[in-house]
Parts: structure tokens; C-alpha cells; sequence
């Protein structure tokens, strides 16, 4: 009798240390699992995300938490929203989440006033405004980043201004290159 | 003679020495020099550009000397006609008010005509040097990035943002608009990160110009003086306001907006940031 007892003392260890196990092994990519919580609270918002990317499985979440982040920073302006998604973008290259570069385009496209679409333009300028229909098309895209970026994340109207500077000064230099640049042909 | 040997010795080795100080001189002076060649260098603004402006603007202001006075003359006249509603009538003064408009129309064509070849010398001239300090200063030697840096004036270590004009439209009186660009242009060099904006600007107001100037000449060429003395107001009405609304958007432009051409390059850049990092240079 007392041996069974014994048996079965041991036995319901075993299962507990079993369940617990089978617990923490479980999938941790279930449904919400990498989600971030619904929360309005922006540090809470990017402390989360920075955890979650530290595991691989929420990797590909990734633009989902660009998306979720720059929504809720639109919810709360400020300069201090800059260093936040630097934080994340700079964790996110180190994780290998995104490339360096991938992460320049995302930051330069929402905070630098000068354009990343133009800056990757490795052409002389004579050539590149051959396709000058999609150098504007990019540049203006970028503008309405730069609008998300500067005036509804970072709430700084002078650095959008400047932006737009860039974009008109731009377009006019652009516009009189490549007359002359034809003018040749 | 072991003396004369050490004394020997010694004075080769101060030339050695002095040699060696100079060439070191030297390379310190080069490394600077060498270091400024590796920025985008740009010479938008040749001496032959520089005089083709203030011909541009001297040629401008001879020509609207001549049309001003006439010009607002018949502007009078066709508010006065409109005015007394001389349209149609065969009233003997609305007949006068009539043959005056067309004198002093034909006086401003006439006017103009003798003063087109040369306005249009001297545009040409500086567009075509314009064109061609734009074509291979921006279009070959650069990229569109080492313009937005230029235009950064990061290389011109961190100086200022060259303040928008925003529009090619053409603006204001044209001789005042040439010679504001050849005074900006003389005192260029101060504000280096504005000149592809303003050389930019020169360029398609000189060719916005000649445009205005081609219309105004093929419209001159359609109206024989015999034709203008014969044909009568009414059917010469849209003929007429085309021909002076042109003639007026070429001298005086829609408004005069020169104070801002004269901002060009005086902003200065925001300090810079802490994220070099994420930023591609």
C-alpha cells in the first residue's frame, strides 16, 4: 500500500515537471503571440517591440510593429519620438532584422530633410533625369513621409520646411539641368 | 682637415635639413589643397556668363524705357474706350478713340521690333552660357545626390540652406530681375550652396524670355502695319490684348516678387543631428 502510494507520489511529480515542461515548449508564434499590446503608451509600445525582436520567430513582424509604432507616435508628437525609432532601427540592424541600409532609407525617409531617393541616385545628373518621371514620383512619396515623419511624429514644423526647401530647390535645379542636358541632343 | 671635414658634414647636413623642411612645407600646404579637391567644385558662373547678364539687363532696360510710356498709353486709351462703351459705335469720337488705339498700338509694335534683335542677342547669349555651365558643371560632372549636397552647403563646410524661390515663373520687371541676378551672381561666391538655384533660375527665366519673345515677334510678323491701320477695333480686339498682355508678362511679369531672389542662400542650416549613423552622408 505504502509502495503504491509511493508510486503514485512520484508518478503526479513527473506529470507536473511533464506539463511544465509542455507549457514552456509550447509554439510561441501562436496567434498574438508577437502582437503588441493595445496599448497608447509609446514607451511601453517601443519596449515591447525591442523585446519582441529579440526573438527570432516575431522577426517578420516587423513591419507590422513600423506600422503600429509610427500610428502611435502620430498619437503623442515630440522630438523625443526620434531617438525611439533610432533605438529601434539601430536594435533592429544589430538583431540583422533589416540591413543597414534598409534601416537608412527607413530613417532618412521620415526625419533627414534631404532626400534619400535623390541620394541613391549613383548616375551623373544628366543621365538620371532621363528618368526624371520616377525620380519625382519617389521624391514626392518621400515628401509625404517626411510630412508623417517631421510633423505628425516629430511635431517639428522647421525641419519640414526645410524638406519642402529641398523639394522645391531641387525640382527647379533638376528642371534646368535637364533642359540644358536636351538642349545638346 | 678633420675640422674642415665636420664643417662640411654639418653644412650638408643643414641643406638636408633645410630641404627637408621645405618639401615638408610643402606637403603640408598640399594636404589642405588636396582635401578641397575632393569635394564637387562647381564654376556655375564663368566671366562670360557674368557679362552676358548685365548686357541681358542693360538690353532689358533700353527696351522697356521705349514701351513703357506707350504701353500705358494704350492701356489709357483701351479703358477709355471700354469705358465710354465705344464698342460698335460709329460715334465720331469713338471713331478717333479707335484710330488713336491703332496708332499707338502700331508705335508699340514698331517699338518693340527695333528692340527685339538685340533683347534677343543677348538672351540668347546667356542662355546658351548658362545652358552650357549647367550642362557640364551639374549635369555631367555631378549626381542629383552631389547637388542636394551642394544645395546642403555641406560642401562648403556646413554653411546654409539655400532659402527657396520655389518657382521658375518668371517675375518682375526683367530689367530689374537680370540685373538683381548679375549683382547676386558678383557676389556669388559668399553663398556657394545657392548658386545651382540661381543659375538654375537664370537659365529657365532667360529661356522663358526668349519664349515670350518668339510669341511677341510671330505676332508682330502676323499684323502687317497695313493690316493694323485697316482693320477695325472690334475685330482687332483679341489680336491686340494677346499681343500686350505678352508684351507686358515679358517687361513686368504678373508681380514683383524680387525681394525673395534676394533671400536666396541667406538661411542658415539647422545644427546638425546625433543620428550620422542613420543618415546616408
Amino acid at each position: 500500500m505504502t509502495r503504491n502510494r509511493r508510486w503514485m507520489a512520484r508518478a503526479s511529480v513527473l506529470a507536473a515537471v511533464l506539463a511544465t515542461a509542455a507549457c514552456s515548449q509550447q509554439p510561441r508564434h501562436d496567434t498574438g503571440y508577437c502582437s503588441l499590446s493595445h496599448t497608447n503608451n509609446v514607451d511601453r509600445l517601443f519596449a515591447e517591440a525591442s523585446e519582441n525582436l529579440h526573438d527570432s520567430n516575431c522577426h517578420y513582424h516587423f513591419p507590422e510593429y513600423r506600422e503600429r509604432l509610427v500610428a502611435a507616435a502620430k498619437g503623442a508628437p515630440g522630438p523625443e519620438n526620434e531617438a525611439r525609432f533610432a533605438g529601434l532601427l539601430r536594435e533592429s540592424i544589430d538583431l540583422g532584422i533589416i540591413s543597414k541600409r534598409q534601416g537608412q532609407e527607413v530613417f532618412s525617409q521620415y526625419f533627414d530633410p534631404e532626400f534619400y531617393a535623390v541620394k541613391s541616385e549613383p548616375r551623373s545628373s544628366c543621365s538620371s533625369l532621363k528618368h526624371r518621371d520616377r525620380m519625382q514620383t519617389a521624391m514626392r512619396e518621400e515628401l509625404a513621409y517626411k510630412r508623417e515623419g517631421m510633423l505628425e511624429i516629430l511635431d517639428d514644423q522647421a525641419r519640414f520646411r526645410q524638406a519642402q526647401r529641398y523639394y522645391s530647390d531641387l525640382n527647379l535645379v533638376f528642371d534646368a539641368v535637364d533642359v540644358a542636358c536636351s538642349q545638346e541632343l | 682637415m678633420k675640422n674642415f671635414q665636420r664643417n662640411r658634414n654639418k653644412r650638408v647636413l643643414a641643406v638636408a635639413c633645410a630641404w627637408a623642411l621645405a618639401l615638408g612645407h610643402g606637403m603640408v600646404q598640399a594636404v589642405p589643397q588636396s582635401t578641397a579637391e575632393t569635394r564637387p567644385r562647381i564654376n556655375l558662373f564663368p566671366t562670360s556668363v557674368v557679362e552676358n547678364l548685365s548686357e541681358t539687363s542693360r538690353a532689358a532696360r533700353e527696351m522697356e524705357n521705349g514701351m513703357y510710356e506707350v504701353v500705358a498709353r494704350l492701356e489709357k486709351q483701351k479703358q477709355a474706350y471700354q469705358g465710354t462703351h465705344c464698342d460698335g459705335s460709329d460715334d465720331p469720337g469713338c471713331v478717333q478713340l479707335r484710330k488713336a488705339i491703332r496708332g499707338t498700338y502700331k508705335e508699340m509694335l514698331e517699338v518693340m521690333q527695333a528692340g527685339i534683335p538685340q533683347m534677343r542677342r543677348s538672351l540668347d547669349a546667356t542662355a546658351d552660357s548658362m545652358g552650357t555651365s549647367l550642362r557640364s558643371e551639374i549635369g555631367r560632372k555631378m549626381t542629383p545626390a552631389d547637388v542636394q549636397r551642394i544645395l546642403g552647403g555641406r560642401a562648403a563646410g556646413q554653411q546654409g540652406l539655400a532659402a527657396s524661390t520655389a518657382s521658375s515663373k518668371r517675375q518682375g520687371k526683367l530689367s530689374k530681375m537680370f540685373s538683381r541676378y548679375y549683382e547676386l551672381v558678383k557676389r556669388g561666391g559668399k553663398q556657394s550652396d545657392a548658386l545651382p538655384v540661381l543659375a538654375s533660375q537664370i537659365y529657365l527665366d532667360s529661356m522663358q524670355s526668349l519664349y515670350f519673345l518668339d510669341l511677341i515677334e510671330a505676332e508682330i510678323g502676323s499684323q502687317s502695319t497695313e493690316l493694323v491701320l485697316e482693320l477695325e477695333w472690334g475685330e482687332l480686339t483679341d489680336q491686340i490684348t494677346a499681343t500686350v498682355t505678352d508684351v507686358k508678362a515679358l517687361l513686368w511679369g504678373e508681380s514683383d516678387q524680387g525681394q525673395e531672389i534676394l533671400e536666396v542662400g541667406l538661411e542658415r542650416a539647422a545644427p546638425g543631428d546625433n543620428y550620422s549613423d542613420l543618415l546616408v552622408q
